[in-house]
């Protein structure tokens, strides 16, 4: 066999390359949009808030459906994304395109927002279920009192949703959808906007939850 | 403020194996000068700015009129042509460079070879040889031909593959161009008859799926080439290849 043959085969990249993509538009926007609705429950008060976290805590199979539907694709995702990202080497300095450094930011944000998750999950859904202590308004209200735990839930959101929107973007021109220099201007509006509103919206809430 | 002096600085290296170093040259100032006019003028009198005597510095070129890629090195820490930097465009003192993303030779000259690799891995041919004649092509239309011009000027100078952070020694990543090439193969009539197989190449290791979308490539490169529409226009196909759409 050939070089050039055995390079054929070798299309397993490929698969997890795709894969990588396909498993961060899904789990996330699962969990992006069941956070943002829970977050605009904040809005109607304590009572409404605790009744949403219950219902949500209180699905069935509900423990399989994160680890399945959520946990287990992300981790996926960001150990191939950790791969992805030390295939790369940045060069911002000399090439300081706009696109450039959203390829740049796209690696750094995934990181924050990776570290983010961890922490996110952890204190609010592992450790809570292992210890036993309630997540309920008062209680997230009391962490977000801390400026903290504030500001790292502030930049760990930026960074979370920076990686989501230009990864929407990213992932039109993985699977072909956008083309040409205009769609993908068009989808970087669009794109830019959601995350800019999902910013705001994950800003208010825990403005609301700090005050 | 007319300037009658320019300072240049070269990253020289005369092995692979040597450490490189910066020597810097003073010329006189003419107008209308590119860099490659620089390099000749330092060639007529090799002797750096402190008078000492060094060998005239090495480099490749071919057309001097941004047809051929040959030339291609990094000056102020852009890549570009060197036979269409002009002097004028470019800040005092014009640092050069060799590209850093191919094997050295020696001084500013490098070995592209990877990027004649990469255009037999897909492919980059439309076969018409055969037994018997095949008679005429089918016709393509204008706005096709149009179209497919942007892809038939690539020189294969490696711009695309130098600004591109997925091409390091850490990524087997095949570059822009030969992505580019596979748009216009894949686009001919009869060349279409290969689409698949360009399009297999384009799916192992170092693929299209290695790219990260910087977009840098159609950033520099000096045909304009629409490169990134290219690599979006090749995982739509290889998408209907996945889904069996891809008709051929
Ligand atoms: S695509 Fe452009 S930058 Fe790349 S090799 Fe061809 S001409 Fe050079
Ligand atoms: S879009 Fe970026 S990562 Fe992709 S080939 Fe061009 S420069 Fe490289
Ligand atoms: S000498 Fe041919 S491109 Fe410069």
């Amino acid at each position: 066999m050939s070089q050039s043959e055995v390079a054929k085969l070798d299309t397993k990249h490929f698969y997890m390359r795709r894969l990588h993509s396909l498993l961060g538009l899904l789990p996330v926007s699962v969990f992006v949009i069941e956070h943002m609705i829970a977050n605009s429950f904040i809005m109607q008060g304590p009572e409404a808030y605790n009744g949403v976290i219950a219902l949500l805590r209180g699905l069935p199979f509900v423990v399989f459906l994160e680890v399945m539907i959520i946990g287990l694709p992300l981790l996926f995702h960001a150990a191939y994304g950790i791969h992805i990202t030390l295939t790369s080497r940045a060069n911002v300095i000399n090439y300081g395109y706009w696109r450039n450094w959203m390829y740049f930011l796209q690696r750094v944000s995934g990181i924050i927002a990776l570290i983010f998750i961890a922490y996110h999950v952890w204190e609010f859904r592992i450790a809570s279920s292992a210890y036993g202590f309630e997540v309920t308004y008062g209680a997230v209200a009391k962490a977000m009192h801390h400026p903290l735990i504030f500001w790292f839930y502030a930049v760990g959101m930026a960074g979370t949703f920076l990686h989501f929107a230009n990864g929407l973007w990213l992932f039109c021109i993985t699977w072909g959808i956008t083309v040409g220099p205009k769609s993908q201007k068009v989808a970087g509006w669009i794109f830019g906007a959601a995350g800019l509103a999902l910013f705001f919206i994950g800003i208010q809430a825990i403005w609301t939850l700090s005050r | 403020m007319i300037k009658d002096k320019i300072t240049i600085k070269i990253k020289r290296q005369d092995t692979p194996q040597l450490k490189p170093r910066w020597e810097t040259f003073v010329l006189k100032y003419r107008p209308g000068m590119n860099v490659i006019t620089c390099l000749m003028d330092i060639r007529k009198n090799p002797r750096t700015v402190d008078g000492i005597k060094t060998t005239p510095v090495k480099w490749e070129q071919n057309c001097l009129e941004e047809v051929c890629g040959s030339c291609t090195m990094v000056i102020n820490g852009k890549v570009e042509q060197a036979c269409s930097a002009l002097v004028d465009h470019l800040e005092d003192p014009i640092t050069i460079e060799p590209m850093t993303k191919f094997p050295l030779v020696c001084d500013l000259v490098v070995d592209r070879s990877r990027m004649f690799e990469a255009l037999k891995q897909v492919k980059a041919w439309i076969p018409i040889d055969g037994t018997y004649d095949l008679g005429p092509g089918p016709k393509i239309y204008p706005e096709e031909q149009q179209d497919m011009y942007a892809f038939s000027k690539c020189m294969t100078c490696g711009c695309c593959l130098e600004a591109c952070p997925q091409i390091n020694s850490h990524s087997p990543f095949i570059g822009a161009a030969a992505i580019g090439q596979v748009k216009l193969f894949n686009a001919h009539p009869t060349g279409h008859e290969n689409a698949g197989e360009r399009l297999e190449a384009l799916m192992t290791s170092g693929g299209a799926q290695d790219c990260g979308n910087a977009q840098n490539c159609v950033e520099v490169c000096p045909h304009k080439i629409p490169l990134t529409t290219s690599i979006a226009e090749i995982n739509r196909q290889i998408t209907r290849k996945l889904f069996g759409l891809f008709k051929k």
